[in-house]
């Protein structure tokens, strides 16, 4: 079937409702997800918005294969300028809403203003109902998911935020019902301060029906059948969930330690928090995003009480890089974040920040008069710093406004453990160079996924592996997986399904989806459209080549990785990986685009 | 048990192994082995050729494991079979995939593939890579014979180590390639059955440390460098293949020979008055005792088998060489029956340098090490060129014989 053409536009100080057709070569160029999100933007939003306020935009964009049955092809993404990075920003979930929103027909919802006071966003077709959220307000995501699920019909899907995002936490996160989250960027905040509670997306619609639907049904087949026959996608994933990577991210001295000071921890402590072990002593079941077999979600107990997670980023970031090796601890943090709309890897990140500082003593005197700091290796007090941050109090105030502004206000920024703004996910960038580059590099700052994952690199890239020490080729290779991951995003489809699939397979889908001919190359050269044009609102938004780096301390402090003492070499390792990645994205020195078609 | 290093170590010999023999291309197949209550596994997409530690993962034997980010897609195979067998090796070897699209079941000719895997089933599943379907089928028929052929895939065989696998991927893939050739010569195969002496096979011994008592260092390096040879120009199956020499009223006698670099041997001093039972001691001996040979060499090579079947098929007794190299020093390589006696055997062997023993492999007598080998080693090369030489004809491309024996009037020599 063709990209659905149009998209609804809400501006929340007025109520107005409109719908905006695409054109065809906007549709083509920008299919969904990540690049259509940026493509409104792009055009609509002045970079040098205050993000957190009324001027910022934010778009709700389905993956272009969003409900067309694609094998793990139902994410969606949500755009805006972040408040954590100031830089653009998109955030990829899965769940049914982005599928709901495509077969009423919408490419995109993008919301634009301020609520003059809480409210809730019902909609359906082409009717867009405010109701008021005041009685919302306040309340954490399970007690409000159940409120709206007696109140709405079975089928319907909701977006919301919690406490945290109406506090406007940096780092507060969108949470879909069911269990998932857009969690990076702080997107949560731009929703609490256009004071937006949920967003409510009624059952209804028509199916999306391929345009060759024999070729489709091939292709999916193809897919399926991927899909079932590589282990990770079909045991290590399904059977373990991203909380299977903690050993092995430890035994090649990835795994963060106190604020990533080192990668040192005990193997019995490794095993206390290892994905065997969640498998063991707390997992219910395994759960998934809507339609995807792969199923890498742990429905989980732990003291007494029922959640979601934890992933490998929320025990490597509020676990080993706290010192805190209780996966019962880590469990009941990463609900409490799960229930006030808090991104674990910024929260553990943060902590982990304010646990350094505390230790030593860097904390300045007006910090110290707030009660509530963490220290590193103390068990029992996790979800108490997750609370205070949620709510703004005590420490929490501090804490609330993530690592960048924490080590700032502290005088001592080249502690915070972020790119641009962005805190770092649980992988040591000293232990392989293309994750040091794809941190440098990705278009909203420390991250692993649009960074490139590079995990995927140098630990099970199979035959595409690349040595994780190698200088250079890699940026060539961080280029390709920057690119694979912006067509996942913008199409829909699970970063994990490409372990068993890759562009060959999704052209071939999304040919015969879309009814128009398209080649990888193709599908390539508009992820690098895409990549340009975020570097390009990068620029704009006074985010330069200066903020293309890492913290300092990977360039000055030696630790031991893989039998010696390793730092990263600027001049000799960093500069020539950023020169040589600059040029293959066509970029000038400054690492400015110099084109823009593909 | 091994340690963790230990079975890598094994591992990764076995993967060098596997890439020397052509076994696979540069990546596919996958091996794996029990350690206590884990298993190690290649990593999907890793070089065999080239394996190092983080090469080879954990992915659980009886729960999963975080290997399963890295393990191979045969994995659930793999995991099942190891449930009772020590380790199992998967690989593309090119003629059992070959014949794999022909048959239904491979039934080795040769008399050592056909002593130890007498009937390997060949398996059709309709998803035949990391399916269920195929779990299930290698779990099942493994659990009772060592060794099945995914049909367009490749082998799977188990053993109690890696080295015990290997052995038979290795076996099955001598086997095949001896069925192949004899099936591209266009030899009535179903036949040949009968005419073979299916080997008491002595089971080779793995166990990393061997002894060499009383064996002067030289020779013992020359028994390594006869072995290598041996199995990287696949004059026979690894671990197989026989060698001694002479030592006064002893003989130092090496079975289980071929093997790659880095393999331990095993040698044993023995007297030669001593009543072997083995049948192949007993020859080595009987040609020391009857002649002045003062070193022996046996080897199960595949193109001399297939030359030797084709031989007696068309009522011949000789395999005449067609090359200048192997005219010059062999006028005629004898062919026995396998129910050849131990001394008519040497009887032939000494007036021509070695004889080619029905099914079982190629007897060589000489001065040294390296003398024996040059006379097995130069029986491959004329069995290959009259193998080749038989398919020309068969497929009417008419060959040319060589100036020296007649230039091209006369008729080509393999038929």
């Amino acid at each position: 079937m063709k990209q659905n053409q149009c998209y609804l536009e809400v501006d929340l100080s007025n109520g107005r409702v409109e719908t905006h057709f695409l054109g065809q070569s906007e549709t083509e160029m920008f299919p969904g997800g990540r690049a259509l999100g940026l493509h409104l933007l792009s055009t609509m939003l002045n970079p040098g918005t205050d993000p957190l306020s009324a001027d910022n935009l934010i778009a709700f964009v389905p993956g272009a294969l969003n409900g067309s049955g694609t094998p793990a092809g139902g994410r969606f993404s949500i755009s805006a300028k972040s408040p954590l990075t100031n830089t653009i920003a998109s955030s990829n979930l899965g769940g049914g809403w982005g599928t709901l929103l495509a077969r009423k027909g919408y490419a995109a919802l993008l919301l634009r203003g301020r609520a003059p006071e809480p409210v809730l966003l019902v909609m359906d077709r082409e009717r867009v109902e405010f109701r008021p959220a005041q009685s919302l307000w306040g309340l954490d995501l399970p007690a409000l998911f159940e409120k709206l699920a007696a109140e709405f019909p079975p089928g319907t899907r909701i977006l919301a935020i919690g406490p945290a995002g109406e506090n406007l936490v940096s780092f507060s996160a969108i949470a879909h019902d069911g269990g998932r989250m857009a969690g990076r960027c702080g997107l949560g905040a731009v929703l609490g301060v256009k004071q937006v509670k949920a967003l409510v997306l009624l059952p209804g619609g028509e199916a999306r029906l391929p345009a060759a639907a024999d070729d489709f049904r091939a292709g999916v087949r193809r897919a399926d059948r991927l899909l079932r026959t590589m282990p990770i996608t079909s045991k290590a994933l399904p059977q373990l969930g991203t909380a299977g990577l903690v050993r092995l991210i430890w035994e090649h001295d990835m795994l963060p330690h106190h604020n990533f000071q080192d990668t040192r921890h005990p193997a019995e402590a490794i095993e206390a928090i290892s994905g065997e072990r969640l498998r063991q002593d707390h997992l219910l079941a395994s759960s998934g995003c809507q339609g995807c077999r792969i199923r890498c979600g742990r429905s989980t107990r732990a003291g007494g009480r029922q959640g979601e997670g934890p992933e490998f980023e929320t025990i490597a970031l509020l676990g080993a890089n706290l010192g805190i090796y209780d996966l019962e601890e880590i469990s009941l943090a990463n609900y409490a974040c799960n229930e006030l709309g808090l991104d674990t890897i910024s929260m553990g990140n943060t902590l982990g920040l304010a646990m350094e500082l505390q230790a030593r003593g860097l904390l300045p005197a007006e910090a110290l008069e707030l009660p509530g700091w963490p220290v590193f290796d103390t068990p029992g007090r996790l979800e108490k710093f997750i609370r205070l941050t949620a709510t703004r109090r005590d420490a929490g105030a501090w804490l609330a406004e993530g690592a960048r502004r924490l080590a700032g206000r502290c005088g001592r920024p080249e502690l915070a453990m972020a790119v641009k703004g962005l805190e770092l996910p649980g992988y040591e960038p000293r232990a392989t160079m293309a994750q040091a580059l794809g941190y440098a590099t990705s278009p909203r700052g420390g991250c692993h996924l649009q960074g490139g994952y590079a995990i995927t690199l140098g630990f099970f890239g199979g035959a595409r592996e690349v040595d994780r020490f190698l200088i250079s080729t890699t940026a060539g290779h961080v280029v390709d997986m920057q690119d694979s991951g912006c067509l996942a995003d913008s199409l829909g489809i699970c970063r994990f399904a490409f372990f068993a699939f890759g562009e060959n397979e999704i052209a071939a889908l999304y040919s015969a989806f879309s009814g128009r001919s398209v080649k990888p190359s193709e599908l390539t050269a508009m992820a690098r459209r895409v990549q340009d044009l975020e570097r390009e609102f990068n620029l704009r938004a006074g985010c330069g080549p200066e903020a293309d780096t890492l913290p300092e301390r990977f360039f000055s402090e030696e630790i031991e990785i893989a039998g010696r003492p390793r730092k990263i070499d600027r001049e000799k390792h960093f500069k020539p990986l950023l020169d040589n990645y600059y040029q293959l994205r066509g970029w000038n020195a400054e690492g400015r685009p110099g084109r823009r078609d593909g | 048990m091994d340690n963790l290093e230990q079975g890598r170590a094994r591992i990764k010999r076995i993967g060098r192994a596997m890439l020397q023999l052509g076994l696979q291309n540069t990546h596919s197949g996958n091996i794996s082995m029990r350690l206590g209550d884990q298993m190690l596994i290649t990593k999907s997409g890793s070089m065999k050729g080239h394996l190092e530690d983080r090469d080879i993962c954990n992915p659980g034997l009886n729960e999963p494991g975080y290997g399963l980010f890295q393990s191979s897609s045969e994995t659930g195979g793999h995991r099942r079979v190891l449930q009772y067998a020590g380790s199992l090796v998967h690989a593309h070897a090119p003629a059992a995939v070959s014949l794999s699209f022909l048959l239904d079941e491979i039934r080795p000719l040769d008399a050592l593939g056909a002593g130890v895997l007498p009937e390997v089933p060949v398996i059709n599943p309709r998803d035949p890579v990391g399916s269920a379907e195929l779990e299930d089928a290698v779990a099942e028929i493994l659990r009772h014979k060592p060794a099945l052929v995914v049909r367009g895939h490749g082998p799977f065989v188990r053993g109690e180590n890696p080295e015990a696998a290997f052995y038979h991927l290795c076996l099955l893939e001598n086997s095949c390639r001896l069925i192949l050739d004899l099936l591209l010569m266009g030899v009535d195969i179903p036949s040949l059955y009968g005419s073979i002496r299916v080997a008491e096979v002595e089971s080779p011994d793995f166990s990393p440390e061997q002894e060499h008592a009383g064996v002067d260092p030289v020779l013992l390096k020359q028994f390594r460098r006869t072995a290598v040879d041996l199995f990287q120009l696949r004059l026979s199956p690894f671990t197989s293949g026989s060698l001694s020499v002479r030592d006064g009223p002893d003989m130092i006698y090496a079975p289980f020979l071929a093997s790659p670099d880095g393999c331990e041997l095993r040698t044993r001093r023995l007297s030669l008055k001593t009543a072997f039972k083995c049948r192949f001691m007993a020859m080595h001996a009987a040609g020391y005792q009857a002649t002045a040979a003062k070193a022996i060499l046996f080897t199960h090579t595949p193109e001399a088998l297939a030359q030797g079947f084709s031989v007696l098929a068309a009522g011949r007794r000789d395999i005449v060489p067609a090359d200048a190299e192997g005219l010059y020093f062999y006028p005629g390589i004898p062919v026995l029956a396998a129910t050849a006696e131990p001394g008519e055997v040497i009887a032939q062997a000494d007036r021509c340098k070695m004889v080619l023993i029905n099914g079982e492999g190629i007897l060589a007598l000489g001065h040294t090490p390296g003398h024996v080998i040059h006379h097995n080693s130069s029986a491959q090369s004329i069995c290959r060129y009259l193998n080749s030489l038989a398919v020309m004809t068969r497929t009417g491309l008419r060959p040319k014989t060589p100036s020296q024996l007649g230039g091209d009037r006369a008729k080509p020599l393999a038929e």
